[in-house]
């Protein structure tokens, strides 16, 4: 964190304003963190320990010193990290088998409706959240047996230094070799982003992108087969575009926001464009049979306490749900986050809803997507 | 050479048929193995491959959407492509480094087994990194070109086939080439000198004694390398061009990503079926049961009129490379050791390359360096998490690869030395789990290890690991043991010693440099997993390529080419001091 305000002093040029909200928003945790603990103690106060999928890497670190340990201290329940690429596949595993050794995973919106639908999930105990939480939290990213953990968004970022007099301001001028000439990257895996983007280049309004009729899959496809040839390569792991943006491999690639904060903290010469960003929630989900179920429900209530939620996107870069952690966040960070209000009204949000529809033929609209995707990059 | 052996043998026996009839003793080898196999991975299988005929409402619906979609067959087409090419490329530069092994003095040899071994040992991201120092648009080489005036814009190599050629061809030069070394290093010198003496040409004693004695070696290691190459998905994702997709990769999307197991194992059922038809097409070509050494029991004349074609055969191709070898200028002797050596250069460049950029006083990698420092090392070692999973991964291959060396040359002794009827369908089983991709295994495995409350521990995970080293050992030692000659141990035998004194005295000996390969591939099968760790280890388990995926996965950090060099220095470390033990026992 004192790296983060280090930079961010760096960059926003030391005014006294933005140091002193700095030096306040440093104070604040441990003001927090007494005062929760006199809460927990009345509410979620309990023993033994709670078994949570993490990602690992920086991720797992920074939840762990920012979330868990103040959790530990606050409640007396130890928190212990399994850690996974992706914890879909685990929990089908752990459900067909019969035996669920996890306690909390994140499942994505795509994979939701399946495992909700085989009641693999218990209800969220919303009774063990603060008022302040609820009222911080959008209805929307309640569900019964799920609640949005954190949102990701996936969006245009350039290399400073190959574009010195202004880069790319959305996606239009990512399609605009003339006006910015340079290597582009993509993600390679995940097509539904990048035909968003395509359409939204093509000129498609952001309240019409949904549903991907094919009509609108054709012209994002014509789109698309325009700029391949520019593409130097997609790219699979989160590091990756950073990487070759820093190596000069991309002049401008899509990347998530969290990965693209860290470089930023770190000093890497890259700019965010929120302009057509996309946004996914992740859900957090408490599994039915886990061994520890009660103190799963105690560590959700807990994490989504604003001062709490704000470590989380301090540690992660990957902001929670309730919006009362912009109080808590400090001024420089907000501008670099998918929370900030500014940065979410122009971004462009999932539609799981239609993603997860099955269509006539018996697959869903995500499968469908998938294998389109898959023929034409394959070609 | 044993086949020439058995051969000889059986015509001086009345009637070979009845040899095939009866299994020998040698057969019951391959019981443990074998229900090893059977229960680890031929059961969870079947139950997967039956999900993917959507038991229990039976349908062909997963295999339909195949054949549905071009792109799958597309997609089989790239990776057997990349993968023909990748064993083509690895066996011509591997060759020669085999036979520089072989011939070259103790220090020689000792560099290039270096060579050949540690591109093995850089994690995938440190040594892609190196590759994009390489080879990238700002790339020394294409710096070194431009400099040139050769060419006038930077020469794509990254991204596209070419790309991922390269990159995967790098990694699999061990595979390749110690199975040949393994074989090259039993046969007799004192032929090629016969041959030489009778007027042999140097280039014709090589055609017509040297290659045929070490094609056990090459098949074994064409093979392995081909299958290896199957199963390649990182590599690819992260060094290959825009249409480059592999079976792997899709079969992984399939089951990690879009959840769908029953798709994702018809697709790799097709895959194995695939393989298998190749192999069984390759194997009406080229005897290669029989040239990897399983003595065979066809009926003898046939074997003998195949023998004096190729006899026939291989003196023409002699007297030709005399001619030939009489034109060509001379460079006494040393070409092969130069070129050996000018190509595991080649080999160390991203190796070095790694090594350079873990001193890095960067939080990225970037080239040249901005400032030296220690940093990633200091990271290393005071991370608790680092080091935890460095010893998880070191005790879990040594269990994978003790169970994987006893059980797979056990096999490997039954399939070569058993006459058993349904060889080639036990070869079969043996091949398929590292045909089959390990996602699909992981998860088949997962569904057996929970019953019996293994899940997440290191045992259960070490057993996974077996299961897909076991087809290492096996296709290695086997090459190997086509050298050994029985009589010896009928010798050993009729002079008296037992049957546990004669494989201690006679076979282990002569062996032993084949198990220290075979069980060393089997370590890093084990050591170098990323996928079975997922599904067996419940996120409990933390192993030291997990902890470097995460590193690319989460942050782009200099840490792992530390880790990486830290493991090549050992490795480095233990190949040297094993050359002095070797030079102290010889003097």
């Amino acid at each position: 964190m004192t790296d983060l305000m280090n930079k961010g002093l760096q960059h926003s040029g030391l005014s006294r304003r933005t140091l002193l909200r700095a030096a306040a928003a440093a104070l604040t945790i441990p003001a927090i963190t007494k005062t929760t603990i006199a809460f927990a103690q009345e509410k979620l106060a309990g023993s033994g320990e709670v078994v949570v999928y993490s990602y690992g890497g920086s991720f797992t670190e920074g939840v762990r010193r920012l979330v868990y340990e103040p959790f530990t201290k606050a409640t007396g329940i130890k928190v212990v990290d399994v850690v996974a690429d992706l914890s879909e596949p685990q929990v089908k595993a752990m459900s067909q088998a019969g035996r669920i050794d996890w306690d909390i995973a994140y499942v994505q919106p795509q994979n939701y409706p399946a495992m909700h639908e085989a009641g693999t999930f218990v209800p969220i105990d919303y009774s063990l959240w603060d008022e302040e939480s609820l009222a911080g939290t959008p209805a929307r990213t309640r569900l019964k047996d799920a609640v949005a953990i954190f949102s990701v968004g996936l969006l245009l970022v350039y290399d400073e230094r190959a574009f010195p007099k202004g880069g790319p301001q959305n996606w239009g001028d990512f399609w605009n070799i003339k006006a910015f000439p340079g290597p582009r990257g993509l993600a390679g895996a995940d097509p539904v982003r990048n035909l968003v983007s395509a359409l939204l280049a093509a000129g498609v309004a952001k309240k019409d992108i949904w549903p991907l009729t094919d009509d609108k899959l054709d012209r994002a496809y014509e789109k698309l087969s325009e700029i391949k040839p520019h593409i130097t390569k997609w790219w699979t792991a989160g590091g990756e575009p950073i990487q070759l943006l820093i190596n000069r491999e991309y002049a401008m690639t899509n990347a998530f926001d969290g990965r693209v904060l860290a470089a930023i903290r770190q000093g890497a010469p890259i700019k965010m464009v929120w302009d057509g960003a996309y946004l996914r929630p992740n859900y957090a989900v408490v599994l039915k049979g886990g061994p520890n179920t009660a103190n799963a429900q105690k560590l959700i209530a807990f994490l989504n306490r604003s001062q709490i939620a704000a470590g989380w996107t301090q540690g992660t870069g990957y902001p929670g749900p309730n919006t009362n952690q912009l109080d808590h966040l400090p001024a420089d960070l907000i501008p670099l986050l998918n929370i900030n209000p500014e940065n979410a009204s122009k971004s462009v949000i999932e539609d799981a809803a239609w993603l997860t529809t099955k269509r006539p033929d018996g697959k869903t609209n995500i499968d469908y997507l998938q294998e389109r995707w898959l023929a034409w990059r394959a070609r | 050479m044993a086949g020439t052996m058995s051969s000889i043998a059986l015509n001086g026996r009345p009637n070979p048929a009845r040899a095939s009839a009866a299994p020998t003793p040698w057969a019951w080898l391959l019981l443990p193995g074998s229900i090893f196999l059977v229960v680890l991975f031929v059961v969870p299988l079947v139950g997967l491959l039956l999900l993917s005929l959507g038991m229990p409402n039976w349908t062909l619906a997963n295999f339909i959407r195949i054949t549905d979609n071009p792109a799958y067959v597309n997609v089989l087409r790239t990776t057997l492509e990349i993968s023909v090419s990748v064993t083509a490329l690895a066996f011509v530069l591997g060759y020669p480094i085999a036979y520089a092994l072989t011939t070259g003095g103790p220090t020689l040899r000792t560099f290039l087994l270096i060579a050949v071994v540690l591109p093995y040992f850089t994690s995938v991201l440190a040594r892609t990194f190196a590759w994009v120092v390489l080879l990238g648009r700002n790339g020394v080489v294409n710096q070194i070109l431009l400099e040139l005036g050769w060419v006038s814009q930077p020469v794509t190599m990254l991204y596209n086939r070419f790309g991922v050629i390269i990159g995967m061809t790098h990694i699999v030069m061990p595979l390749m080439i110690l199975p040949m070394y393994t074989v090259m290093s039993g046969i007799d010198r004192r032929l090629l000198r016969a041959a030489r003496s009778n007027g042999a040409s140097p280039l014709a004693a090589f055609l017509t004694i040297f290659l045929p004695l070490s094609l056990p070696g090459l098949i074994a290691g064409v093979l392995l390398v081909f299958i290896y190459c199957l199963g390649f998905y990182i590599t690819p994702a992260l060094m290959g061009g825009l249409s480059d997709l592999t079976i792997t990769m899709e079969i992984s999307a399939q089951v990690v990503d879009q959840l769908n197991w029953n798709f994702g194992s018809a697709l790799s059922m097709v895959l194995l079926v695939a393989v298998l038809a190749i192999l069984w097409i390759g194997s009406r070509f080229f005897p290669i049961e029989q040239l990897l050494g399983f003595s065979d029991g066809k009926a003898a004349s046939e074997t003998i009129s195949r023998r004096q074609v190729g006899t026939q055969w291989l003196m023409r191709l002699g007297a030709a490379a005399n001619v030939l070898d009489r034109s060509l200028p001379s460079l006494g002797g040393r070409s092969i050791p130069a070129l050996a050596s000018f190509l595991a250069v080649l080999l160390l460049l991203p190796v070095l390359i790694v090594a350079y950029l873990s001193f890095s006083a960067s939080s990225y990698f970037v080239f040249p360096l901005p400032g030296y420092s220690l940093r990633n090392y200091e990271a290393y070692v005071s991370d608790t998490l680092w080091v935890r999973a460095t010893f998880t991964s070191i005790r879990i291959a040594l269990m994978a690869a003790g169970m994987a060396t006893a059980l797979g040359s056990m096999l490997a002794f039954g399939l070569s030395r058993g006459r058993i009827r349904g060889r080639g369908a036990m070869v079969a089983l043996v091949l398929s789990p590292i045909i089959m991709p390990t996602v699909v295994v992981a998860v088949a495995t997962y569904f057996l290890l929970v019953r019996v409350g293994l899940q997440g521990t290191e045992f259960g995970l070490a057993l996974g690991h077996a299961v897909h080293a076991i087809p290492y050992v096996v296709v290695i030692v086997v090459a190997n043991l086509r050298d050994l000659n029985p009589t010896y141990e009928r010798a050993a035998r009729s002079l008296g010693a037992g049957p546990l004194a004669s494989f201690r005295t006679i076979i282990a000996p002569l062996v032993m440099p084949a198990l220290i390969v075979a069980s060393f591939f089997a370590f890093l099968a084990s050591f170098d997993d990323l996928v079975y760790v997922l599904f067996l280890g419940i996120g409990k388990i933390t192993t030291l390529p997990m902890r470097m995926w995460e590193g690319i996965r989460q942050d782009i950090n200099p840490t792992i080419a530390a880790v990486a060099t830290l493991q090549m220095l050992f490795a480095g470390v233990v190949i040297i001091i094993g050359a002095l033990l070797g030079r102290q026992r010889n003097t």
